[in-house]
């Protein structure tokens, strides 16, 4: 059979590509000596173990365990400061080299991608079933990342494909095949959480097999819509599509740990100000003023506090978030211990759909823009609020400067 | 704080390896790692002083606010560069990207050290660190 022919076979076929433990193989790009090395990627605070490598793993050790528990485990274990900058280096990198590859690509998260996978026979000049072997040594070699790859009629086949086929292998399903869906748990169906699982399980179905052969309105009933597109994905049938540009947000939030955990008011409105800037720069970056800012608190002892703020008008300058954030934050009780906090701007629209006053200030202001100029060229942060020089830890790590949702236009966290 | 530093094999010249004796260490990758330990006996750091790569005795620690106040200046230290690739401290292994400061005093080697990040007392729960190059944990 000549290539043409098997191009024009497969007509629809969505392809999953997803990192084999993306961020210690993002590590291992810059620092090869540990390839084969248990190793554990640690979280923000450097207590936990955000991801591992397969060698870690096979020690018992799980994401979010504590480190001094992963060292007790597997002595011999390396452990690296997250490092989001790098994360995000690397990932577009993979996107690039992907939409070379094919016309439509979803960026799904920093390690998983769906693409349009009809263009690689053609592109390779090889079978799909073949062409997904050279791609996938192709961004080995390119970029360093180990991927595994799934090719479906469907996202959720395709998914399911490259789930299966962890670590280091791909797996090409032109039509749903009900022995690979009888290996597959229920659970391992994207979008089907513990709480579904059991309610599916409760009903005799365990397994993708049980969950496609089920009743197509009994699984509307019990998991809503998106349960039946997942019966029509199971099927074969392409109801999600490839999604190539995030759709509007609905809210934007900044925030997280503060660090060590505090009642130091000046340290606590300095993260409140770094949170307002980052904030404020993603709400530019996606074209979005917000009218509603929400101030969510935790204590040490999980207890919260929290405050809502409606804007004058709609906004993402940082004058107007600060001093909306700083009044919620003047009633908050500071009898414990801060960890947490997040600022949530939600009630968004488009910056060039808002009537703008007579009376009020262009938002982002001339300064904000300035600063954004100025932090483009020089550095994010460069420019910052005197606010945040209280908290000292974060002009000396570099690293505090990102975050895993600063990385844009992805699907999902 | 910092009691072991290990070195690939491939940063170590064949010729210091032999003529200092060193044994390696194999993580379960294959490549072999020297190990440099402050518990040993007689504990040894390797060196970039002056554009030679030497293995020299390793006597201790020098804070680096105590050198930044010039209270060793008497002793006339000449900074060096450690090379490493991992460092473990309070048996936590971690990845060190480029090396670490030190100090050369005479033939003896001095690692510097500073108080640590939140980041890196929460990581190893040590009050100290090592002064790392172009890097912060």
């Amino acid at each position: 059979m000549k290539i043409d022919e098997y191009v024009l076979m497969y007509t629809n076929l969505i392809g999953h590509i997803d990192s084999d433990c993306f961020y210690v193989s993002a590590e291992r790009v810059r620092a090869p000596h540990l390839r084969g090395v248990p190793c554990g990627v640690l979280g923000n605070q450097g207590a936990c173990v955000i991801a591992k490598s397969y060698e870690l793993k096979a020690h018992g050790v799980k994401t979010g365990m504590p480190i001094w528990e992963a060292v007790k485990v597997c002595p011999q274990a390396v452990f690296i400061k997250r490092d989001f900058r790098w994360y995000e280096v690397i990932s577009r990198q993979m996107l690039e080299l992907l939409q070379k590859v094919s016309p439509l690509v979803e960026y799904y998260s920093i390690d998983e991608m769906f693409f349009d996978a009809n263009e690689l026979g053609r592109i390779y000049k090889q079978p799909v079933e073949q062409a997904v072997f050279t791609l996938q040594e192709e961004i080995r070699y390119e970029i360093g990342i180990p991927v595994s790859i799934g090719i479906a009629p469907s996202k959720t086949l395709a998914k399911l494909c490259s789930d299966s086929s962890k670590p280091y292998d791909c797996r090409t399903l032109f039509t749903t095949d009900e022995e690979f869906l009888q290996s597959q748990p229920v659970g391992e169906l994207c979008g089907v959480g513990w709480r579904s699982e059991k309610k599916l399980q409760r009903l005799g179905i365990n397994t993708c097999l049980d969950f496609a052969r089920a009743d197509r309105i009994a699984i509307r009933d019990l998991l809503t819509i998106k349960g039946e597109a997942l019966w029509y994905e199971l099927h074969g049938e392409a109801v999600m599509p490839i999604v190539t540009r995030r759709p509007t947000h609905k809210a934007i939030a900044r925030g997280g740990s503060i660090g060590r955990k505090s009642k130091d008011h000046a340290r606590i409105i300095g993260w409140l100000t770094r949170n307002t800037e980052r904030l404020s720069e993603a709400l530019n970056e996606n074209r979005m003023h917000a009218q509603l800012l929400t101030l969510s608190i935790q204590y040490e002892d999980h207890t919260g506090w929290g405050q809502v703020t409606k804007l004058d008008e709609p906004t993402s300058s940082f004058d107007d978030l600060i001093t909306a954030a700083k009044n919620m934050i003047a009633h908050m009780p500071l009898t414990k211990c801060v960890s947490y906090m997040h600022l949530i701007s939600e009630r968004l629209t488009p910056q060039n759909l808002i009537q703008r006053s007579l009376f009020e200030a262009v938002s982002p202001s001339p300064l904000d823009q300035l600063k954004a100029s100025i932090n483009m060229k020089l550095g994010r942060f460069a420019v910052r609020s005197g606010d945040t020089l209280t908290i000292k830890e974060l002009y000396e790590d570099e690293a505090n400067d990102y975050d895993i949702c600063d990385v844009s236009g992805k699907m999902c966290f | 704080m910092c009691d072991i530093i290990s070195v690939t094999w491939r940063e170590l010249p064949l010729s210091l390896v032999e003529q200092n004796k060193l044994i390696s260490f194999d993580r379960g990758n294959g490549e072999p790692e020297y190990h440099f330990s402050f518990r040993e006996h007689t504990p040894r750091l390797p060196v970039w002083t002056e554009g030679q790569l030497l293995i020299l005795p390793w006597a201790g620690y020098c804070p680096k606010e105590a050198l930044e106040a010039g209270r060793w200046a008497q002793r006339q230290p000449i900074p060096i560069v450690v090379p490493a690739s991992l460092c473990c401290d309070r048996g936590i292994w971690f990845l060190v990207r480029e090396g670490i400061h030190g100090i050369l005093v005479g033939r003896y080697t001095y690692l510097l050290t500073e108080p640590a990040s939140h980041y890196y007392r929460i990581m190893t729960r040590h009050e100290r660190m090592p002064v790392l190059i172009g890097e912060s944990i």
